[in-house]
C-alpha cells in the first residue's frame, strides 16, 4: 500500500513536472516557460491545483505509514515498525478513490493534448524517438505487472520471452560494462554479451521503465488499467511498443494501476492488522531484493557479517539498466534533428533532452558516486570536420 | 565510573576511523602513586613514538 | 518592483530535498509568485551558463542541497556563492555531509576498485576506470574529478544559514520562505530549527535513564509510549537538535540524528558515545564487554549523518591526501 502511494506520487511528479512541459508548452518553447509552472499557467490553476493535491495525497499516505515520505524509516528486518489504524485506513481509502479519478483524468488529458495532436503523435511514433530493444520487468505468476514481488522477465523486440529468473539468479543474466568517459556502468544481457551501442536482437542492450513493464507483461492486474493498456497497444500498432516517448503514456497507465491497487489494499480487512512485524530468528549472510522502482527494475544485493551488518553491496538501479539505451536515444535524436543548412537552436537541445527525460531525471543513485548533473555537449561539425557550433550545458568553460 | 564505559566504546569507534587502539589509554592512578604515574606516562610516550605521527585525516588545510 | 530571485541546486544528493520543496504543495505556487526561481535543475530548464551570465549577488536566496564530493559540485558551489546574496545549506547533506559522507570511511581508489572491478556484476577484465579526460574520435569527453573526502557546503564556501534534516520538514521550509519574504531572516549563522534537543520535543514517557542491555531495533518490539533509549534502543535524540516533529520516533523508530548536533555540541558522534555509555549500567568488565558487543557499529550509528562535520571528518587516509 505504501509502495503504491509512492508510485502515485512519483509518476505524477515525473509526468507533470518533467514530461508535460514539452507537450503542453511545446518542445521548442521558451525555457523560461517550459516547466511545471508554465504547465500550470497554461492548463489553469484549477487543474494545476488538482495535480498538486493528488501528489500531496500520495505523500500524506507515505508520511502516515512511513514516518516520512522521503527517506521513510518504517522498514526493518522482520517487517514494519507501525501498524495502520482504522482511522488512517479510512483516510487512505478516500484518498485512493480520488487518485483513481485523477489517474483517469490524466489519461484523458494525455489523449486530448498529446494523442489528438497530429504533430505530437508523429513525434511519439516517429523514427527518431524509436528504439528496438529487449525489455525487462517484474511479473507475478500470471505474468501481470507487479511492483513488489515476482520474477524478472525479459522479452525480445517481438515481445517473446527469452529469459525469466528469480532475484537470486540475477548475476547469471546481467553484467555491467565500463567506459572511461562515464562514472555510470552499462548493464547488458549476458546471453547476448556486450556488443557496443547497437540496436536490435544482436545487442545486449535492454530497457526497463513503465513501457518496458507493460511490454513484458501479459496484462495489468486491475480492470481500468487493463482497458487503458489495451487501448495503448491498439493505438500504437500492437505489442511491444518501441517508442521512447510512449514511456510517458505507459507511466499514466501505471498511475491508474497503482491507484486502483491502492484502493483495493486500503479496503483489505487485514490492512489494519496490528501484527506487522516478527522478531527475526536467524541472520542471513546474503540477499538479493528486486522491486520495480517508478522508472524501472531496481536490484539490491547485500552480503552481511554475522551481526547482519552489510559488508558488501551491489546496486543496479533503473537508470543504470537504461543507460546504454539512453545514450543511443540521445544520439539518434541529435543525428536526425540536425539538418544541413538549418539553424541549430536551444530548441534542439531540448528535443535531445526529451529523449533523456522519458527515462529519468536522476543520475544520482545510478553512479554510486553522486555527481548529480549530466554534462552534455552537442558539437556540430560540417562535412569538412570543422566545428560549426557548440551547444553545451553543465560543462566548465573552455 | 562513566569513564570506564566511555573509553572502551570510544576506542572501538576510533578503530573504525583507523586510529590505533594504542593511542588511547585508560588507567587508574591515585594521587599518592607518583612513581607509577611517571612510569605510565613514559610507557605511553614510547608507544606513541613507536606508532609515529597520526597519518592524517583529510579535511581542509587549516585542520 | 522586480521580484527577488531564488535558486536551488543539488550536489551529492539523493533528490529528496528537491522532493521536499515540491511537498510544499500548493504553496510552491505562492513561492513562484513571490520570487523568480532562476535556477533549479530538477524542475526548470535553466543551465549553468544562465547562472554564469547573472550579475554577482543578483540571486537573493540560494538553497543548496547535497554534500560536495567532486570538482563540479565544488565549482558550482563557488559559482552560486558568487552570484548569491544569501547561501543556505539545505538538508543534512549540505549541513553535515549526510549519508554520502559515510564515504569518508573509505577512499576513491577503494570505491573505484569495488564498483568497477570487484562488484559481482562487473564485467571489466580490461580494468577500465572512469577518467577525467577521454579522447575519442570526435574530440574530448571530460568528467568531474571525484574527491576522496566528502565535504559540507560550509567547508567549501561561506554559508549564511543552515536548514537541517533528511529531508527538512515542510513546515521549516515554509518558515524560511516566510522569513525571507518578510525580510526577517535571523542573524547570520543560524541553524533554522529548534534550540533544544529532540528529547525536549518527544512526548514519550521518560523515567530514569538506566539500561542494562542495548537492543537493535529489529531485536525487540518496544512499547510505543515509553522512551526508546530507556528500553535499550539507541536513539540519537539526546545529542540531536529538535524541530523535526519527532517524525521517526512517532513511527516507532529511533532518531538517527539527521538534524545534527544541538547547540553547544561540537561533535555529535562523540556526544553520543558519552551519552550512551553514561546511561549503561555496568557492574564490571563483563557488562562493559557486552555493551561493546551490542553496539555493533558505533561509528556508523553515531555519525550516520555527521561524518563530514565531525572533528575527525574521515577515516585516516593511507598516505597523505590526494584532494581535500
Amino acid at each position: 500500500m505504501f509502495y503504491c502511494a509512492h508510485m502515485v506520487h512519483s509518476h505524477i511528479a515525473h509526468f507533470y513536472a518533467l514530461a508535460a512541459p514539452d507537450f503542453v508548452l511545446g518542445p521548442t518553447s521558451d525555457p523560461a516557460e517550459r516547466n511545471i509552472l508554465g504547465v500550470v499557467a497554461k492548463v489553469g490553476l484549477e487543474i494545476g491545483g488538482e495535480v498538486i493535491k493528488h501528489r500531496a495525497y500520495a505523500q500524506d499516505i507515505q508520511n502516515t505509514i512511513g514516518g516520512k515520505a522521503t527517506h521513510p524509516v518504517f522498514g526493518l528486518p522482520g517487517g514494519i515498525s507501525k501498524p495502520v489504524t482504522e482511522e488512517e485506513r479510512k483516510g487512505f481509502e478516500e484518498k485512493a478513490r480520488s487518485e483513481v479519478e485523477f489517474a483517469k483524468f490524466s489519461l484523458k488529458l494525455f489523449n486530448d493534448v498529446v494523442l489528438e495532436n497530429k504533430d505530437y503523435l508523429a513525434l511519439i511514433t516517429g523514427d527518431i524517438y524509436t528504439m528496438k530493444s529487449y525489455y525487462m520487468g517484474l511479473v507475478d505468476s500470471q505474468n501481470r505487472i507487479n511492483f513488489y514481488d515476482g520474477d524478472v522477465r525479459v522479452v525480445d523486440e517481438d515481445g517473446k520471452e527469452i529469459v525469466r529468473f528469480s532475484p537470486a539468479e540475477y548475476l547469471d543474466y546481467i553484467a555491467e560494462h565500463t567506459e572511461p568517459w562515464s562514472y555510470l556502468k552499462f548493464p547488458f544481457l549476458k546471453k547476448t554479451g556486450w556488443k557496443g551501442f547497437i540496436e536490435g536482437r544482436e545487442s545486449g542492450i535492454y530497457r526497463v521503465s513503465p513501457l518496458a513493464r507493460l511490454n513484458v507483461a501479459d496484462g495489468m492486474a486491475t480492470p481500468l488499467a487493463q482497458a487503458e493498456y489495451e487501448k495503448m497497444y491498439q493505438t500504437l500498432g500492437g505489442k511491444p511498443v518501441h517508442a521512447t516517448l510512449a514511456f510517458h503514456w505507459a507511466r499514466l497507465i501505471e498511475l491508474l494501476y497503482a491507484a486502483e491497487r491502492l484502493l483495493d489494499l486500503s479496503q483489505d480487512k487485514e490492512i489494519t492488522s496490528p501484527e506487522v512485524r516478527t522478531i527475526p530468528t536467524a541472520t542471513p549472510d546474503e540477499g538479493v531484493g528486486i522491486v520495480e522502482a517508478p522508472r524501472g527494475t531496481l536490484i539490491h544485493h547485500y552480503q552481511t557479517d554475522n551481526n547482519g551488518i552489510v559488508q558488501k553491496a551491489n546496486l543496479i538501479v533503473a537508470t543504470c539498466h537504461n543507460y546504454p539505451a539512453m545514450n543511443m536515444s540521445i544520439k539518434k535524436v541529435a543525428q536526425a534533428a540536425i539538418k544541413k543548412g538549418e539553424e541549430v537552436s536551444e530548441g534542439l537541445l531540448n528535443m535531445v533532452e526529451m529523449a533523456f527525460r522519458a527515462y529519468d531525471p536522476c543520475f544520482g543513485c545510478a553512479t554510486h558516486t553522486l555527481p548529480g548533473q549530466m554534462p552534455m555537449e552537442v558539437t556540430i561539425y560540417d562535412s569538412q570536420g570543422e566545428v560549426v557550433r557548440r551547444l553545451s550545458q553543465n560543462l566548465p568553460d573552455r | 565510573m562513566k569513564a570506564a564505559r566511555r573509553i572502551p566504546l570510544m576506542k572501538k569507534m576510533l578503530a573504525q576511523f583507523g586510529i590505533e587502539e594504542e593511542r588511547v589509554r585508560l588507567d587508574w592512578v591515585s594521587a599518592s602513586e607518583g612513581d607509577r604515574f611517571a612510569q605510565l606516562v613514559n610507557e605511553m610516550t614510547e608507544e606513541i613514538r613507536r606508532l609515529g605521527p597520526f597519518s592524517g585525516n583529510g579535511g581542509k588545510a587549516d585542520d | 518592483m522586480t521580484k527577488p530571485k531564488i535558486a536551488l541546486y543539488w550536489a551529492a544528493a539523493c533528490g529528496g530535498c528537491d522532493v521536499a520543496v515540491l511537498d510544499t504543495n500548493e504553496k510552491i505556487l505562492d513561492i513562484a509568485n513571490l520570487a523568480d526561481i532562476v535556477f533549479w535543475p530538477v524542475a526548470l530548464d535553466f543551465k549553468y551558463h544562465h547562472v554564469e551570465e547573472m550579475a554577482d549577488t543578483s540571486i537573493d536566496l540560494c538553497l543548496f542541497n547535497g554534500a560536495v564530493r567532486n570538482s563540479e559540485q565544488e565549482e558550482i558551489a563557488r559559482l552560486l556563492r558568487a552570484k548569491s546574496k544569501v547561501m543556505v545549506a539545505f538538508g543534512a547533506c549540505a549541513c553535515f555531509g549526510g549519508i554520502p559522507a559515510l564515504g569518508n570511511f573509505t577512499t576513491r581508489d577503494e570505491i573505484f576498485e569495488r564498483v568497477y572491478i570487484e562488484s559481482p556484476s562487473s564485467a571489466n577484465e580490461n580494468r577500465t576506470f572512469p577518467q577525467t579526460l577521454t579522447k575519442v574520435e570526435e574530440g574530448e569527453l571530460d568528467l568531474p574529478e571525484m574527491f576522496d573526502t566528502v565535504m559540507t557546503l560550509a567547508q567549501v564556501v561561506d554559508v549564511e544559514y543552515f536548514i537541517p534534516g533528511c529531508p527538512p520538514p515542510v513546515d521549516i521550509i515554509l518558515k524560511v520562505v516566510d522569513l525571507f519574504a518578510s525580510g526577517q531572516l535571523p542573524p547570520v549563522g543560524a541553524i533554522i530549527a529548534s534550540d533544544k534537543t529532540l528529547c525536549d520535543e518527544c512526548e514519550r514517557t521518560k523515567e530514569e535513564k538506566k539500561i542494562a542491555r542495548i537492543y537493535r531495533p529489529h531485536q525487540i518490539i518496544p512499547d510505543p509510549n515509553r522512551c526508546l533509549l530507556e528500553q535499550g534502543i539507541i536513539c540519537c535524540g539526546p545529542a540531536t537538535r529538535g524541530g523535526c516533529g519527532v517524525r521517526c520516533v512517532k513511527a516507532n523508530m529511533p532518531c538517527r540524528g539527521c538534524f545534527g548536533p544541538p547547540p553547544g555540541v561540537i561533535d555529535q558522534g562523540a556526544k553520543l558515545v558519552s551519552a550512551i555509555a553514561s546511561i549503561y549500567q555496568s557492574d564490571g568488565q563483563e557488562d562493559i564487554n557486552r555493551m561493546l558487543e551490542d553496539i555493533v557499529d558505533p561509528a556508523g550509528t553515531f555519525y550516520r549523518f555527521g561524518m563530514a562535520d565531525s572533528m575527525l571528518k574521515r577515516k585516516s587516509l593511507p598516505q597523505g591526501e590526494r584532494r581535500a
